[in-house]
């Protein structure tokens, strides 16, 4: 048990009459990237909230470690090693890459109630987000204003502002979204030697992308978990080739 | 051909700026001094007093993002305080909490201080909570009952009014020699702009802006947006309430007038006039407006009108404000 990361367990969520969580339990292990799949409108958004924070469950409970996380507010949670990329940037788009890196690493660090010394020289943020810049490939545009980046280098920097958290977890909502097959392959290995240090909980649509990254794989359909396995066991599966892949 | 980074001459041209802004309103009081006019050197004053205001909002309104239409309450407690302090001076009668009154504005200066601070703790805890319409209402609805609060209570001259006898005083100058007092606001505003500069440009700062920005990134960031803005909130308050302190000196009255919503609105305008979320924009703004209402107001009573079309202007054509117009764009590094 000491290598699960994040484990839900028993999680439900309602709105009115419509049941979008629907006592969902599975767990993301050390070393592994676990896939979320599911058509539009299964509830991998509402899923998503509720682990991170935006939501609050119906009941259920979920645990980072041996710390439940389950009524914690969206910061700490992600202070306690949380990260998160969202499927639509959300980014400071006024500010530099390297200045949205700077903030993560600020909040990991400790309190932002500091109120007299310089960010712009401050080396122990400077220094550490263009190392997290460089190990993404993208320090060349670290002085880049984040809407002037095109849409995959946006990509990159919020998985770089993920990382700056020094999560214990990565929680990637379709990071492969809009990019170029290039930018794709290079997200794909970077994945692939990422998650040996942090695990990845991962939704993701590009089914070669999931096929070859993970080493899980959850459908979810209607709210809840109807299959659970490895890419092949997926494939295999007639349930999933019924409800999802179509054939 | 030219070497030169544009990032550089941009900051150098806003320090330009800035500095001939300041230079310009020293230069101006001392001169009227010199001059003998006594009602311009006061005038200068009521500038700088109005860009201190102007300042603190700015960090409620420009840096955090939260329009607030409810900081002339805090513009009215700070000037109540020096009132209220110098009219228990004046007869002797007890202050608060078995003190006497003072006529030492440090003193007065930490009362207003407390004072702002828990009104804007209080305010803030609740409108904080809310976005949009919702906050301006709040934040409106508070100041609101502070200045009907004002106009009841008749121990402090009611809708009347408190006329003080004389200034302040303050350790070394003789604040009723407008020149003097000149000074001290002069100073007072150097020290709030220093203390603006610093606080956006560290930790906090940089938090604060992206509550403005985009709460969502600051909280995956790992930052609670609310407690960064609440303390915004007071801070700026209590520059705005420290203003209002100065500004009952500087006029020996305070009334329930500088705690209405229209006081409110003018210090929007200081700030929609000179730039939004830029050090000096309210400086300028104030500057504009009180030039404005001086000069405008002295053809006609109905100057507002030409203050509405000039803010029109800016609004749709110069957005950025005045500073703007003459520094360039806003930026983040």
């Amino acid at each position: 048990m000491t290598d699960t990361i994040l484990r839900i367990e028993a999680l439900n969520k309602s709105f009115g009459a419509l049941v979008a969580t629907d006592n969902v339990s599975f767990d993301v292990k050390k070393g592994e990237i676990h896939t979320l799949i599911g058509p539009n409108g299964s509830g991998k958004s509402t899923l998503i909230a509720q682990i991170t924070g935006w939501l609050k469950s119906d009941s259920g409970t979920i645990w980072l470690k041996s710390k439940n996380i389950s009524n914690l507010s969206v910061a700490k949670r992600s202070r306690l090693g949380l990260g998160r990329s969202f499927q639509v940037s959300c980014l400071a788009m006024e500010l530099s890459a390297r200045r949205n890196v700077m903030l993560a690493i600020q909040s990991q660090q400790g309190s932002s109630f500091r109120f007299w010394k310089a960010i712009s020289t401050d080396k122990k943020l400077t220094d550490e987000a263009d190392a997290i810049l460089s190990a993404l490939d993208i320090l060349d545009f670290a002085d880049t204003r984040t809407n002037e980046l095109s849409h995959g280098k946006r990509r990159e920097l919020e998985v770089a502002c993920a990382l700056a958290l020094k999560p214990k977890i990565l929680l990637l909502d379709e990071p492969m979204a809009g990019l170029d097959p290039a930018s794709t392959a290079g997200l794909t290995k970077f994945l692939e030697q990422l998650k040996t240090e942090i695990p990845i909980l991962l939704i993701e649509h590009d089914m070669d992308a999931v096929f070859r990254l993970s080493d899980r794989i959850s459908v979810l359909l209607y709210g809840k978990i109807v299959f659970s396995g490895t890419p092949d066991e997926i494939k295999a599966s007639s349930v999933v080739r019924e409800a999802y892949l179509g054939k | 051909m030219h070497n030169t980074n544009p990032h550089k001459t941009a900051r150098k041209r806003e320090t330009i700026v800035n500095g001939l802004a300041l230079l310009t309103i020293f230069i101006a009081a001392i001169w009227l001094n010199l001059l003998g006019e006594s009602y311009y050197v006061n005038l200068v004053s009521r500038v700088v007093i109005f860009a201190i205001a102007g300042v603190g909002l700015n960090l409620a309104l420009g840096y955090g993002g939260m329009v607030s239409l409810g900081h002339a309450a805090f513009f009215g407690l700070g000037a109540y305080v020096s009132g209220i302090a110098a009219f228990h001076f004046g007869d002797g009668s007890e202050f608060i909490a078995g003190f006497s009154g003072t006529n030492q504005m440090i003193t007065i200066w930490v009362i207003s201080i407390i004072v702002t601070a828990f009104f804007a703790l209080i305010i803030g805890l609740i409108s904080i909570r809310t976005t949009g319409v919702y906050f301006i209402m709040i934040t409106l609805a508070f100041a609101q009952m502070i200045y009907y609060f004002a106009l009841s209570w008749p121990t402090y001259g009611g809708e009347d009014g408190l006329l003080m006898l004389s200034r302040n005083q303050f350790p070394f100058l003789d604040s009723d020699n407008d020149i003097h007092f000149f000074a001290l606001c002069f100073g007072l505003l150097i020290v709030s702009l220093f203390l603006t500069s610093r606080i956006m440009s560290a930790r906090f700062g940089a938090a604060l802006d992206v509550a403005r920005m985009n709460e969502v990134r600051l909280a995956t960031a790992g930052i609670n947006p609310y407690p960064i803005k609440l303390t915004a909130f007071v801070f700026s308050a209590i520059i705005v309430g420290l203003a209002g302190a100065l500004f009952a000196d500087l006029n020996r009255f305070v009334s329930p007038d500088l705690l209405s919503w229209q006081m409110s609105g003018e210090l929007i305008i200081f700030i929609l006039l000179g730039g939004v979320g830029r050090l000096y924009g309210p400086v300028i703004g104030a500057a504009l407006f009180v030039l404005l209402e001086t000069f405008l107001g002295g053809y006609t009573d109905h100057w507002k009108l030409f203050l509405g079309l000039i803010l029109l202007i800016i609004v749709l054509f110069a957005k950025g404000g005045l500073i703007q117009l003459l520094a360039g764009d806003k930026r983040h590094d």
